[in-house]
């Protein structure tokens, strides 16, 4: 694409640039409910189990 | 009298040793020859090039890397997220020998090193980035040793000094992070000064803020990094606090992470766009850029919220290891590969490998120290002397 002057050219890229924003303010939410769609609960022995100070034990 | 038998000398001969005992040895050499023979003896730096694998790696990774302690601290004190808390001093220690060895490896580079100290104390240059630079590590190099010095009191037993480091704990954590973003942000400024030399695609007035956004997600990987290497080398450390704890550290950072780098990329696509450098993309460095955002950045944000969904530990540690590479390689990019692109590749710098040396030798060094503290000092645990006081 041609620019014939800087006016032109930030009202090309800004006009883009909000565009994206648009579809970057979209994609976020559809992030956030991927990344928050938890599927098993944390399989973790140290929370079960009694405590052992300073490691296992073993 | 004791003394030292073969079977106590043999039990020091571990891999983990020998390889370190080299290359320390072979580091020790060339700081010899460094310092000796000066700059020119022992780096492939020239005029196009005054800033080598010492500033890129040492420095600008160095750096980023550290980031784990004022982000750990940050959402720990700043945010309140309580569940972080056992991860703090080892990502503190992580940080505090970062920019140590950050300040060891300008001794290096720059070529009078006892003038390190000259433009903070004597001569500032207040209109400088680089001063800017220099002044928050030298600041932020004190308050991660203030942050760290509790620890060394519990272990020395220094009860009274410890407590009045403990109540400043907040307002360190807020120097601290104001600090960080002060520094990260200006170490990309720096190269806003070199718009001819910087390739387009990695050139943006938006700089600082990718070099601070993307030092958030270093540091969130590098903390998960450490730690997983420490639960496998030094799990007999660490209490059962820690080993708790670790799992919720691991996912929290995991999905804080994915939405980092979301963040990240949609900030380098709004660059890419505002600066129309879209034809770029079909050259060679266009090729070369959308292989580092493509899969050091888009890949790992996908893979971080797949590991922290899955709750899948073992790719969570993998996405960690990528991303941090990914960060070395972006500031490699910047200070190395894309910066003087018009040149001619047989004027391209490439580190001597004293050069190298010198910068495994400064890892090694982080390395033996983090080991022989976080061994020795209630790093990973809580001293039996200050339960729940923390």
């Amino acid at each position: 694409m041609e620019f014939n002057s800087m006016h032109e050219f930030f009202m090309h890229t800004k006009t883009m640039t909000y565009l994206l924003m648009g579809g970057i303010l979209v994609g976020a939410v559809l992030w956030w409910q991927f990344l928050m769609g938890e599927k098993k609960p944390i399989d973790n022995p140290h929370r079960t189990g009694e405590g052992h100070d300073n490691g296992h034990g073993h | 009298m004791s003394t030292v038998t073969n079977d106590d000398f043999k039990s020091y001969l571990t891999p983990f040793n020998i390889v370190t005992g080299l290359i320390i040895i072979a580091g020790l050499i060339v700081t010899v020859i460094r310092f000796s023979s000066g700059l020119g003896a022992v780096t492939n730096l020239d005029d196009n090039y005054p800033w080598g694998i010492w500033i890129s790696f040492d420095l600008l990774c160095g750096v980023a890397l550290a980031a784990g302690g004022y982000t750990t601290a940050a959402a720990c004190y700043v945010f309140g997220f309580k569940k972080f808390h056992s991860a703090v001093r080892p990502a503190v220690l992580t940080a505090f020998l970062g920019y140590a060895l950050v300040v060891l490896a300008l001794h290096y580079d720059v070529g009078r090193p006892w003038r390190l100290p000259y433009p903070i104390f004597v001569q500032q240059g207040t209109t400088s980035l680089l001063f800017e630079v220099g002044l928050c590590v030298f600041l932020y190099l004190t308050v991660l040793f203030m942050e760290f010095l509790p620890t060394l009191f519990e272990w020395a037993g220094w009860r009274k000094l410890r407590d009045v480091l403990v109540k400043m704990t907040l307002v360190l954590v807020i120097f601290g992070v104001v600090l960080s973003t002060l520094h990260q942000s200006s170490l990309g400024a720096l190269y806003t000064i070199a718009p001819s030399k910087l390739h387009p695609l990695w050139y943006s007035a938006y700089l600082p803020v990718f070099f601070f956004v993307s030092s958030i997600a270093a540091g969130l990987s590098m903390v998960i990094f450490e730690g997983s290497l420490s639960h496998k080398y030094l799990h007999r450390m660490m209490d059962s606090e820690y080993n708790r704890n670790h799992d919720d550290v691991v996912l929290g950072f995991a999905k804080g992470c994915s939405w980092v780098l979301f963040g990240y990329f949609a900030l380098k696509m709004i660059g890419l766009t505002y600066d129309n450098n879209w034809s770029y993309l079909a050259s060679g460095f266009g090729a070369w850029f959308l292989v580092e955002m493509l899969c050091f950045v888009a890949l790992p944000a996908f893979l971080y919220a797949v590991g922290a969904r899955d709750k899948n530990f073992a790719l969570i540690k993998w996405t960690a290891i990528l991303t941090v590479l990914g960060i070395v390689l972006n500031r490699f990019n910047v200070s190395l590969v894309a910066f003087n692109y018009h040149l001619p590749s047989e004027d391209k710098y490439f580190p001597h490998i004293m050069e190298i040396i010198i910068s495994v030798f400064i890892v090694t060094v982080g390395v033996v120290v983090f080991r022989f503290v976080s061994t020795r000092m209630p790093v990973f645990f809580e001293h039996p002397n200050y339960k729940g006081q923390h």
